[in-house]
């Protein structure tokens, strides 16, 4: 019993050094080869947990290697533009100038419900309203709307407004981060004021975050919530 | 950094792939030596050097063993180790099963080494 847990321990350790060395991507973005090295890493990780017969070795080896092939040739196909579309294949427009192109969909074995279903994926209701849309390497369909069915922008309507970077955390469960707060050049003394006035301590705050314009939002630990400027 | 860290994982397995490999093939040959001499001093009547050689090969194949498993599946080992923890035994109490047990002991030894040698049939 104890030499399958800490089998179990050793193979969670490898498989997340395994995921974490290929790289972040979200499930629905992962490239073909992508997605059968993962499928296939969780499938073999389970015949040592299984088989106690079964060398760690011959578990891990194939693990490892797998992914770091899957690296080296995600790293070549970077160098060699034919090698990236001989593995993972180029986005296929499948409606252009608001036409479907059918030869491209019968060739991408894309049927009228799948096409349907993709558009409504994005929320898309009426064909009308597509002027193009692509089948991307992933498998996802990429949409863009006509103009005049479009959501209108700020800038459609005339609004100026200065673009800003999002909100970061600068304190994370009762923890400074200091990394955001350099970006955002906020100094600790700062932030600490800042709570203070808000009969607050640093280990009093669940979650606070500001924005380059020094707007902050704090939740503290009891989930009341507190806005304002640091000053 | 991921590159160069996926080269030298890739590279480490090569390398002890290569490793493992000549020291199976070493060890095999070394047993199989030792069993063909088994066999001709229980042939030529020197019992008594045929049970020290079975002991030492059977002590010698647990050391192996232990070291093999890491990386070799227990189902290629075990059967070998029926055959050598009997030999000792066939010598002194069923002289007429020796021969063949040496000659099954010999082909298992012979297959353990071939199948972690990489050769095209092996990896096909």
């Amino acid at each position: 019993m104890s030499i399958i847990l800490i089998r179990s321990a050793v193979l969670y350790i490898m498989v997340i050094f395994a995921v974490r060395l290929m790289g972040k991507r979200q499930l629905g973005e992962l490239q073909p080869s992508e997605l059968v090295i993962t499928i296939l890493v969780s499938n073999i990780a389970t015949l040592p947990l299984e088989d106690a017969d079964i060398p760690l070795a011959v578990g891990i080896t194939p693990i490892l290697s797998l992914v770091c092939f899957e690296v080296i040739v995600s790293s070549l196909s970077l160098v060699f533009p034919k090698l990236r579309k001989a593995i993972s294949g180029s986005p296929k427009v499948i409606v252009s100038d608001g036409k479907i192109d059918t030869a491209v969909l019968k060739e991408l074995r894309f049927s009228v419900d799948d096409l349907m279903t993709a558009l409504r994926n994005k929320d898309v209701f009426d064909l009308n309203e597509v002027q193009f849309a692509v089948v991307e390497t992933t498998g996802t369909v990429s949409v863009m709307k006509k103009s005049g069915d479009d959501i209108p922008t700020r800038k459609d309507m005339g609004i100026n407004r200065k673009s800003s970077n999002p909100p970061q955390v600068i304190v994370s469960d009762g923890s400074i981060i200091v990394q955001s707060l350099s970006e955002l050049g906020i100094s600790a003394e700062k932030l600490k004021k800042t709570l203070k006035k808000q009969s607050l301590e640093v280990s009093g705050v669940f979650l606070m975050t500001a924005d380059s314009d020094g707007n902050f939002f704090i939740a503290d630990s009891e989930g009341n919530i507190k806005r304002g400027a640091v000053q | 950094m991921r590159l160069k860290i996926s080269l030298s994982i890739i590279l480490s397995f090569v390398l002890a792939g290569i490793i493992s490999c000549r020291w199976i093939n070493k060890k095999c040959d070394e047993m199989l030596l030792c069993t063909s001499q088994i066999g001709e001093s229980f042939s030529s009547g020197n019992t008594e050097n045929a049970l020290q050689l079975a002991e030492y090969l059977e002590k010698y194949w647990d050391s192996f063993r232990k070291k093999a498993s890491v990386m070799v599946k227990n189902e290629r080992l075990s059967e070998t180790d029926r055959i050598i923890s009997q030999i000792a035994g066939k010598i002194e109490n069923t002289p007429d099963e020796v021969n063949l047990s040496l000659i099954e002991l010999t082909h298992l030894i012979e297959l353990l080494k071939s199948s972690e040698t990489p050769s095209l049939v092996n990896v096909l």
